[in-house]
């Protein structure tokens, strides 16, 4: 059964068109990975999803409701963890998910039981009397992620909810991302990290230049790339390698260089290494290393859209 | 508890915990109203200052019973500082009063007293008019009873001469004008309800800044319950650090805030609903960084046009004009009216004043607010 379904939605902000007529569905109670470079249009998506931005065309429904006739509705049953920390730093750690939560109408006894309970599934529940400006980057994201599911929302948000925090918390969170998901909850989740929508989401959209160009489980859209081969060379760069040269060789569909690393897609069954090594040496590179990698995510990705994820 | 509520709970609570915020607006005006009232003590008197009053007199009474009168009131006179300046003939007496050398000129003779005065309309002339008025009169009306029956002269002008004068001094309260630490503890409490429009500039904006509107829009509270709840919060606030300012300067240096304390408070009230109305709008009217430095001048320029630093209500011509631009003014006057003329209906224009300019402002915020997507 669908939760959300996402019909020809249409965003545009002036002549630009963020969000092109997208038709997306996600099933009740599933993990959702929304995977885009930034610009792709997620955020865009996102944010008409959790009433923050206004549709231009099209429809979005929850429930079967269409969340613009029934804003209310929509709003009671949908939780944001926004990508940016969105709390009161001069505020407790309980106040703020109390203030939060009090807004969808929860009082009294209910209130604090509900606080108190979102407090402790984030693993902050001895911290709830401190200030967050006391608290670690990886805390204040927990305390973050308190706030948008103490009211117990069906459809939680979840935009970038790790980034820029120590491994230990990022754990945490993926636990803790995954425990709702077993309680129940659908989950739309967006992360540059590709590793964590492969191990957490049941099904992945992509989006680029504002629709979604492909969507399936991590095994159905790698499984779309089984005729590619990812090559990644380590180098030791003095110079720029010139990566015009490198795509107009046969077979090859994407290169990019990421820190010493040049991450090529080829067509699996054209043998052009030689001719690949070939170029680097004519460029005056030195090369380090030669592996070629079983396709996964974020070679599905750079197939599809040209670009690395964290572009 | 309903969302607008909750969000103004928020609001004052957040405030009290910021530091700065409540040094600007509680030890700032106390420190303030500290130094100025101290330093500034001389200039401000119960007293009123009056120029020397001086008569010339033009005296010639033969009659004793008329004579003693007269001596006796020139006597008392005298002991109250006026000057006499006798017999330097008409024309030059007349003169030297047309050109305020002198404050009027007297001719007492046998057949009463006619006097002469400058009409200046300095409150000098007042009191010599009121001096002089009352004597004359029962003075001519001795002389024309000497004509018709001495006894009865005599009665009259014996009564004369036992009074030194017949102006008897009397006030309800001689000392119901605002000394200098009232007239600070005044000016401070309006000056820092205007500061409101300084810190009100973040209410919404601020939102923006911590990121925090994305997860308020998203939960079921309408624009219309967070633009109330701000306003109502802040309002509320800013009204309690004048209150502490208005009680400080009441309990600690015993400031004068008369008997109308529920007036008083309304009109202060409504200025700080006004700047809390002129700093929401001004979020929006001004970009971000800039609308907070628009208002730091604003305050600065209205603090400084309302006499918050300075009395400036004495001032005429242009800057006199301009003085009643700023909200101060309107305040500080009404508050003077009400504290010490006991005149309530002072405060009716004021209060209109800031509420009317509050409605036009809160108006053009919540235009802005309902046309933007998001805050």
């Amino acid at each position: 059964m669908n939760i959300l379904e996402i019909e020809n939605l249409t965003k545009k902000f002036g002549d630009f068109v963020a969000v092109d007529q997208m038709n997306l569905t996600v099933r009740k109670g599933e993990i959702f990975g929304f995977l885009g470079a930034n610009g792709a249009g997620k955020s865009t998506t996102i944010n008409m999803v959790a009433s923050l931005l206004q549709i231009t065309r099209g429809e979005i429904r929850l429930n079967g409701r269409n969340i613009e006739k029934n804003r209310t509705y929509a709003k009671m049953n949908t939780g944001i963890v926004p990508q940016e920390l969105a709390i009161y730093e001069d505020m407790t750690a309980y106040e703020n998910v109390s203030f939060f939560t009090g807004l969808y109408g929860l009082r009294g006894a209910l209130l604090k039981e509900r606080t108190e309970e979102a407090l402790e599934f984030v693993g902050l529940g001895d911290r709830m009397k401190a200030m967050p400006k006391t608290f670690s980057g990886g805390m204040k994201r927990r305390l973050n992620i308190a706030c948008a599911i103490a009211h117990r929302p069906e459809l939680i948000i979840m935009d970038e909810p790790t980034v820029g925090i120590d491994p230990q918390s990022r754990n945490y969170i993926l636990k803790s991302v995954r425990k709702l998901g077993e309680l129940g909850s659908t989950i739309i989740y967006t992360t540059h990290y590709m590793e964590e929508a492969e191990e957490l989401c049941t099904r992945i959209a992509i989006v680029d230049h504002g629709k979604i160009i492909a969507e399936g489980s991590a095994e159905q859209l790698k499984a779309t790339i089984t005729d590619s081969k990812e090559i990644w060379i380590g180098l030791k760069l003095e110079t720029e390698p010139n990566l015009g040269k490198l795509k107009e060789l046969p077979g090859i569909t994407a290169v990019h260089l990421e820190d010493q690393t040049l991450k090529i897609i080829s067509k699996a069954e054209v043998n052009n290494l030689n001719l690949i090594l070939q170029q680097l040496m004519e460029d005056h590179i030195e090369i380090r290393s030669v592996d070629e990698k079983a396709p996964n995510l974020e070679t599905v990705f750079l197939t599809l859209t040209g670009r690395n994820l964290r572009d | 508890m309903s969302n607008s509520l909750r969000i103004a709970w928020k609001e004052i609570k957040t405030t009290l915990r910021n530091r700065f915020t409540f040094l600007l607006m509680i030890a700032f005006p106390i420190a303030m109203m500290t130094v100025l009232g101290f330093a500034l003590s001389e200039n401000f008197s119960s007293e009123p200052s009056l120029d020397r009053i001086s008569i010339v007199v033009q005296k010639n009474v033969n009659q004793d019973e008329l004579r003693t009168a007269w001596d006796s009131f020139e006597k008392g006179m005298a002991e109250r500082g006026v000057n006499w300046t006798e017999n330097l003939g008409r024309a030059e007496s007349e003169r030297g009063v047309t050109q305020g050398r002198y404050t009027a000129y007297l001719d007492v003779n046998d057949k009463g007293i006619r006097y002469t005065s400058r009409h200046s309309g300095g409150i000098e002339d007042n009191i010599v008019e009121g001096m002089l008025s009352a004597f004359v009169d029962r003075y001519n009306l001795a002389v024309a009873a000497f004509q018709e029956s001495p006894e009865l002269g005599m009665r009259l002008t014996n009564a004369l001469s036992a009074e030194a004068t017949p102006i008897k001094e009397s006030s309800i309260n001689p000392n119901r004008s605002p000394g200098s630490m009232d007239y600070y503890a005044m000016a401070m409490s309006t000056m820092i309800a205007f500061y409101a429009a300084t810190t009100s500039t973040h209410l919404i904006q601020g939102e923006r800044a911590r990121k925090t509107d994305s997860r308020l829009m998203s939960s079921p509270l309408t624009k219309a319950q967070l633009f109330v709840g701000k306003v109502l919060g802040a309002t509320l606030i800013n009204t309690l650090f004048v209150l502490v300012v208005v009680l400080f300067s009441r309990f600690v240096f015993h400031a004068d805030w008369g008997g109308h304390y529920g007036v008083v408070l309304a009109l202060l009230m409504t200025e700080v609903l006004l700047s809390v109305s002129i700093g929401l709008a001004a979020g929006y009217l001004f970009k971000k960084d800039s609308s907070t430095a628009v208002m730091i001048i604003l305050t600065q320029v209205v603090s400084f046009l309302g006499g918050a630093y300075f009395p400036l209500s004495q001032i005429g011509g242009f800057l006199g004009s301009l003085t009643w631009l700023s909200p101060l003014r309107w305040a500080n006057h009404a508050m003077i009216e009400i504290i010490y003329n006991d005149r309530l209906t002072a405060a009716i224009q004021p209060i209109t004043l800031n509420l009317a300019l509050a409605a036009l402002f809160l108006f053009i915020s919540a235009v802005s607010l309902k046309r933007k997507e998001g805050l």
